[in-house]
Order: C-alpha cells, then sequence, then structure tokens
C-alpha cells in the first residue's frame, strides 16, 4: 500500500554546483541515500522557467484538446 | 495591426535530472527517446496536446499541465508538460514533467505518467478517493 509521505530535500555543494536532493531514505546508522530532486519547482529553476498559463499558451499556439477523464 | 498567427507547434525543453530517473525502467526507452528527439527537432504539434484532469480519479491533481500520448495519436505511454516561458521572455514553452506509462498493469508498483507528475508538482505520492 503507498502512503501519503512529506519528501525531505537537501542541497550540496558550493556557488554553480550546488545541487538539490531528495532523501530517499536514512539507515539505522544515519547514512543518508539521495536522489537528485526532480520536483517541478527544482525542474524550473534548472531551466530557468517561470509558470504560463493554459490560457496564455492558447493564446500564442491556439486550442489544445479538453481533459478526456484519464487523469 | 492584424493579429500575430498561431504557431502550430510548440518548442519543448527537457530537464536532465528528470528524464534520466523516468528513463530507468528499460521498458519504453525508445519511445521516449525517439520522441524526444523529435520534439526538440520539430517541436510539439498543438493538434495532439491535451490539458491534464484538475482533478483525476486516481487522485492526481495536475491543473495547468498538458500531455500527449505516446506514440500519437493514443499509444500507451505520455509526456505530461509544465507550461513555462524563459525568464528572460520568449514564448510560451512546454517544460517536460514526466515519462511513462498512461496504464501501467495491475499488481505493478510502477507509478503511472500521471502519479509521476502529481508527485513532482506536489511533493507528495497521489491519495485515491474513498470509494
Amino acid at each position: 500500500m503507498v502512503s501519503e509521505h512529506a519528501i525531505a530535500r537537501v542541497r550540496l555543494g558550493h556557488d554553480d554546483a550546488e545541487r538539490e536532493y531528495v532523501v530517499m531514505s536514512e539507515e539505522p546508522d544515519g547514512t543518508l541515500v539521495l536522489r537528485p530532486d526532480t520536483a517541478a519547482e527544482a525542474i524550473r529553476r534548472r531551466l530557468g522557467s517561470a509558470p504560463a498559463t493554459v490560457e496564455e499558451f492558447e493564446a500564442e499556439y491556439g486550442r489544445v484538446l479538453p481533459p478526456d477523464g484519464e487523469g | 495591426m492584424a493579429p500575430r498567427p498561431r504557431l502550430a507547434r510548440a518548442p519543448v525543453v527537457f530537464d536532465a535530472e528528470a528524464w534520466a530517473e523516468d528513463l530507468q525502467p528499460a521498458s519504453g526507452r525508445e519511445v521516449a527517446v525517439d520522441s524526444r528527439a523529435r520534439l526538440e527537432r520539430e517541436g510539439q504539434p498543438v493538434s495532439e496536446l491535451r490539458a491534464c484532469d484538475a482533478e483525476g480519479r486516481d487522485g492526481t491533481r495536475l491543473a495547468g499541465c498538458l500531455k500527449v500520448y505516446l506514440p500519437p495519436p493514443a499509444g500507451p505511454w505520455g509526456f505530461v508538460f509544465l507550461l513555462g516561458r524563459s525568464t528572460d521572455g520568449g514564448p510560451a514553452r512546454l517544460e517536460f514533467l514526466a515519462f511513462g506509462l498512461r496504464h501501467p498493469p495491475e499488481g505493478t508498483r510502477r507509478p503511472s505518467v500521471y502519479a509521476i507528475a502529481h508527485r513532482r508538482l506536489h511533493g507528495r505520492v497521489p491519495r485515491p478517493p474513498a470509494s
């Protein structure tokens, strides 16, 4: 069963080499298992991106298909 | 002044970390890699883009995201995109958020592309509504 849980994040490195990680697990001896942070906020930071809305997108490119109830 | 003509294809950008994570499962890799190469070369046809559900039946909440099925038009895989634009300005663009199966086989622990996108947006796995 999958339970809902918060995700802890850490930053390692310095200056331009700093990267963000998610804490996957903590071992009994305190060792942390990390993986790169793939949260939407982290993605936007790495891409140098500001959010846009569907309405803004459609104003530039035209209408997209409506939701189909799948997800 | 005449309105600016709308573009038929939207630019797509990919984040290396999210991309690498989603391609760890072996299956679907070829579809993902081929699709990314096509999108980076030609852009995403807007006619294939569909809005995600604000509240999915599986508990996912993806308001403001767009998706495309792979291979188009109705393949079993999908990309989910954020919408954004460069902080330097410029046109709106699609930003890769997740790749995966639309409907993972029952009994597997593999998340759907929608569950991956939800976790990246909200920091939590989706909670299916009580039945």
